[in-house]
C-alpha cells in the first residue's frame, strides 16, 4: 500500500519503500510527469506496484479522455444542430455574402490537402506505414496512399450514382463531387486529432512538438494511423448520414430520419444493415462526430432541403430500392416492387474535380481560390459514365419504352399515326427520366451544342443517353416505312457531341 | 395560357427582379462578359415545353443564344415537360421556385473566373466545353492559357474534321493562339456576339 499518496487529479505523486527502510523516488516523468512513492518489501514488489500504478493512471487517463469525448459529442450534437437549423433557415437564394466567402476561404484552407500536409507532417509518415515498400520517399507514399483513397471515394460515389438511391441524394452528392468528398474526409480526421489534442493531460500524456497543427500537442503515430484509417472509412456513411439528417429538419432519431438514411441505400449489404437496424447507430454516431462543422458546411450547399417529413409508410419501400437484396427481403414485397429492386437504374456521375494548376497571378490566384469554392450547386447533371452492360439495359429500357407507345396508340399509319406514337414514346421517356434513367427527349443540337428546339439547322434527337452536353447514345423512332436514312444520319453526325457520333440507332417500331 | 403570358408571368414573379425578356428568353440583366438565364423550350407535342437554365460565354462568337452550359429544370415532382394548357398555378409556383434557386448558380458563372474553375473540371470530353474553358483561360489571361490551348490542339488531331463545326473551332483556336493580343481578339468576337444577339444595349 502506499505510504503517501497526494492525488493531483489523474497524477499522483508516490514513493516507494524497499527492503529495510531504503527508500527511493522513482521518476514517471515518461508517464505522468509525477513523483511515484511507494511502500515495497523489496525491488520487484515495488516494480510490480509501479507497473500497477501506471495501469491504474492510464485507465484513468481512458477513462477521462472517453467522458471528455463523450462531452465533446453533446456540445458538438447540440452545434450540429443549431448550425443546421440556421443553415436550413438562410436556405434561401441570396447575393453571396462576404461572411460566407470568409467561410468558405477558411474552410479551403483548412480542408486544403496540400495545406492540411503541411500542418500535419505525420501524413507522409502515415502513409508511409501504411505503405512499407514507399518507406524511403515519404511524399511518394503519402500521394500513392491518397490516391487509393481518392479512387475509393470515386468507387463509392460512382457505386451511389449506379444505385437505386434517392434521386434527390444522388444529386446532391453529384454536387458534392470527389473534392468535397476528400475535403470531408480531412474535416473528419482534423476535427478526430483535435479531440486527442484537447483532451485533458493530453500534453503531458503525448508530449509536444512546435511541428504539429493546433495547440502542438502531438498525438502518437500509432492512433493518427487509426484516425486517418478511420476517417478514410467512415466518410461516404456521415455523408449519408448528414443528408438524411438534413432531410428531417436537423433531426438525427426518428423514423423520419431512418427513412431519410434508407433513401441512401446504395448497396445491397447497407440495404440488409439498414433493414437490421445497423447503419442507423452507425451513421448517428458519426453525423453526431461531424459536428465540428463538416455537416453544416456541406447543408449550406445542398441543393434544397426538403423539409416536409417523409410518411412512415415510404420507409419499407425505400429500403426494398436497394440493389439486389437478400433473396429472404425480395420475397417480402410486391412483385411490382421487387422487379424494381432487381434492376439497376445505371447512372453513375463522376463529381471529380481536379486541382487547379498552380498559378502566380493575381487572376490566378483567384481562380485557384475559387475552385476550391463550393458555387451554388447545379444540382443536375455532372459527367456520366454509363458502362456498356447499364448502356444495354437502359437501351431496353427505351426499346420497351417504344412498344409500349406503339400499345397506348394502338393501331394506325401514316403521318399523324406517326406523330401520336412519337408524342407517347416522348412520355413514356420521360417517365423513365423521372424515374431516374439517364435519359431525355426532344433534345437539338446544332454544331455540338445544345439549342432550342426548332433552331435553323439543328436536328432533333427523340431520346438520348446520358448527360445532354455528352450524350452516349441518341435514337431515332421510326414508324412504318419511315427510315433513318444516309443524309439523315450525316446531319447527325454533323451536329451532335463528338462523344456520341458512333452511337446513333434507329428504333424501329410497327404495330 | 400562351407560352408569351406564362414567361412574363415568371418574369414578373422571379426573385431576380430587371430580367431580360427576349423571344423565348430570360436573361440575367446586364450580360457582361457570360449570359445567363433561362429559356422556355418548346416541343414537338402542341402545348409542351421545358424550361432550360444555362450560361453562354460571349467572348466565343455566336448568332444565337445555345443552351451547352446548362441543363432541363425539373420541379418539385421530377418533371421536367410541363404544358401550357394543363399547367396550374401550384405547378407554376413550383416551376418559380425552382426556378428562383438557379439564379444564384447562375449569377455565379456569369463569372467568367467561377465559369472557369466549374466547367474546368466537367465534361472535358465534350470539345465545346473544353473550347469554352480555353477561352475563358485567355479572357482570363491566365499563364496556363497557351498550354491549355496547346494540349486541345495536340488533341484534336483525331478529330473528323470533315464536320464543319470542328474545323471551325480549331482554326478559331489557332487564330487565337497566333494573336499578338489574344484578349483584345476575343474583346472584338465578344461585340460581335453582342451585336449578332442584339444585346449591345444591355451589355456593360
Amino acid at each position: 500500500m502506499p505510504h503517501h499518496k497526494k492525488h493531483h487529479g489523474v497524477l499522483s505523486h508516490h514513493t516507494v519503500h524497499s527492503g529495510k527502510g531504503a527508500k527511493h523516488t522513482v521518476k514517471l516523468d515518461s508517464v505522468v510527469k509525477g513523483d511515484t512513492h511507494i511502500h515495497a518489501a523489496s525491488h520487484k514488489d515495488a516494480a510490480k506496484q509501479i507497473s500497477a500504478i501506471v495501469r491504474d493512471t492510464m485507465m484513468e487517463m481512458a477513462r477521462r479522455i472517453h467522458a471528455h469525448r463523450n462531452h465533446t459529442k453533446k456540445e458538438q450534437s447540440n452545434a450540429f444542430f443549431n448550425k443546421l437549423k440556421s443553415d436550413l433557415a438562410n436556405t434561401k437564394p441570396q447575393a453571396p455574402q462576404t461572411s460566407q466567402s470568409t467561410l468558405q476561404e477558411k474552410l479551403s484552407r483548412l480542408t486544403d490537402v496540400n495545406e492540411l500536409s503541411k500542418r500535419l507532417p505525420n501524413f507522409a509518415r502515415l502513409s508511409k506505414k501504411m505503405q512499407p515498400e514507399e518507406e524511403d520517399n515519404p511524399q511518394k507514399a503519402y500521394e500513392k496512399g491518397e490516391k487509393q483513397n481518392e479512387e475509393n471515394f470515386q468507387r463509392k460515389l460512382n457505386e451511389i450514382q449506379n444505385s437505386r438511391a434517392d434521386s434527390d441524394f444522388k444529386k446532391w452528392v453529384a454536387g458534392i463531387g470527389l473534392a468535397g468528398v476528400v475535403d470531408l474526409r480531412n474535416k473528419l480526421f482534423a476535427s478526430m486529432i483535435n479531440e486527442y489534442q484537447t483532451a485533458p493531460a493530453a500534453r503531458a500524456m503525448y508530449g509536444s512538438d512546435i511541428h504539429a497543427e493546433g495547440n502542438g500537442v502531438l498525438v502518437p503515430e500509432s492512433i493518427r494511423q487509426r484516425l486517418w484509417t478511420e476517417a478514410n472509412e467512415e466518410t461516404i456513411p456521415i455523408l449519408k448520414a448528414t443528408w438524411a439528417a438534413m432531410q428531417s429538419s436537423g433531426s438525427t432519431s426518428g423514423i423520419t430520419f431512418t427513412g431519410n438514411l434508407a433513401r441512401t441505400v446504395s448497396n445491397s449489404e447497407e440495404g440488409w444493415d439498414m433493414i437490421k437496424g445497423v447503419a442507423v447507430q452507425v451513421g448517428l454516431d458519426w453525423a453526431l462526430h461531424l459536428a465540428g462543422g463538416g455537416a453544416s458546411d456541406i447543408a449550406r450547399t445542398a441543393k434544397k432541403v426538403i423539409t416536409a417529413a417523409k410518411p412512415v409508410e415510404e420507409l419499407s419501400e425505400v429500403v426494398i430500392k436497394a440493389k439486389a437484396l437478400p433473396p429472404k427481403v425480395k420475397t417480402s414485397v410486391p412483385e411490382t416492387v421487387e422487379k424494381t429492386t432487381q434492376e439497376s437504374t445505371p447512372i453513375a456521375k463522376e463529381g471529380t474535380a481536379a486541382k487547379p494548376s498552380k498559378v502566380k497571378t493575381s487572376v490566378s490566384e483567384t481562380v485557384e481560390k475559387t475552385s476550391k469554392e463550393s458555387i451554388a450547386k447545379e444540382g443536375t447533371t455532372e459527367n456520366i459514365t454509363i458502362s456498356p452492360a447499364d448502356l444495354e439495359k437502359i437501351k431496353e429500357k427505351v426499346q420497351e419504352a417504344a412498344y409500349k407507345a406503339v400499345e397506348i396508340v394502338g393501331e394506325g399509319k401514316g403521318r399523324a399515326y406517326g406523330t401520336s406514337v412519337h408524342t407517347e414514346f416522348k412520355k413514356q421517356i420521360l417517365l423513365l427520366k423521372e424515374q431516374g434513367y439517364p435519359v431525355d427527349a426532344e433534345i437539338s443540337y446544332l454544331g455540338g451544342e445544345k439549342v432550342v428546339y426548332g433552331r435553323k439547322g439543328s436536328i432533333r434527337a427523340d431520346v438520348i443517353i446520358g448527360d445532354i452536353k455528352s450524350p452516349i447514345a441518341v435514337f431515332d423512332l421510326k414508324t412504318g416505312s419511315a427510315k433513318l436514312g444516309a443524309k439523315q444520319m450525316a446531319n447527325y453526325k454533323a451536329n451532335l457531341p463528338s462523344s456520341v457520333e458512333n452511337n446513333i440507332f434507329e428504333m424501329r417500331v410497327d404495330n | 395560357m400562351k407560352k408569351m403570358q406564362l414567361i412574363k408571368y415568371i418574369l414578373n414573379n422571379l426573385s431576380e427582379k430587371a430580367m431580360i425578356y427576349k423571344s423565348s428568353y430570360i436573361l440575367l440583366n446586364p450580360v457582361v462578359e457570360i449570359a445567363g438565364g433561362f429559356c422556355f423550350e418548346g416541343s414537338a407535342t402542341k402545348g409542351d415545353f421545358y424550361v432550360s437554365y444555362f450560361n453562354q460565354p460571349l467572348y466565343i462568337v455566336h448568332d444565337y443564344l445555345h443552351l451547352t452550359f446548362g441543363d432541363r429544370l425539373a420541379d418539385s415532382k421530377n418533371h421536367s415537360c410541363f404544358n401550357l394548357e394543363d399547367i396550374n398555378e401550384v405547378e407554376v409556383q413550383d416551376l418559380l421556385t425552382v426556378m428562383n434557386n438557379k439564379i444564384q448558380f447562375l449569377k455565379e458563372l456569369s463569372d467568367p473566373i467561377k465559369f472557369y474553375s466549374y466547367y474546368k473540371s466537367r465534361h472535358q470530353g465534350n470539345l465545346r466545353i473544353r473550347e469554352a474553358v480555353i477561352y475563358t483561360s485567355f479572357w482570363l489571361s491566365l499563364p496556363t492559357a497557351y498550354d491549355e490551348l496547346n494540349d486541345f490542339l495536340a488533341s484534336f488531331s483525331s478529330e473528323d474534321l470533315s464536320i464543319l463545326w470542328r474545323k471551325d473551332l480549331r482554326d478559331k483556336l489557332i487564330q487565337l493562339k497566333e494573336h499578338p493580343q489574344p484578349k483584345v481578339l476575343l474583346e472584338q468576337w465578344k461585340q460581335e456576339t453582342l451585336s449578332n444577339l442584339k444585346l449591345n444595349s444591355s451589355a456593360n
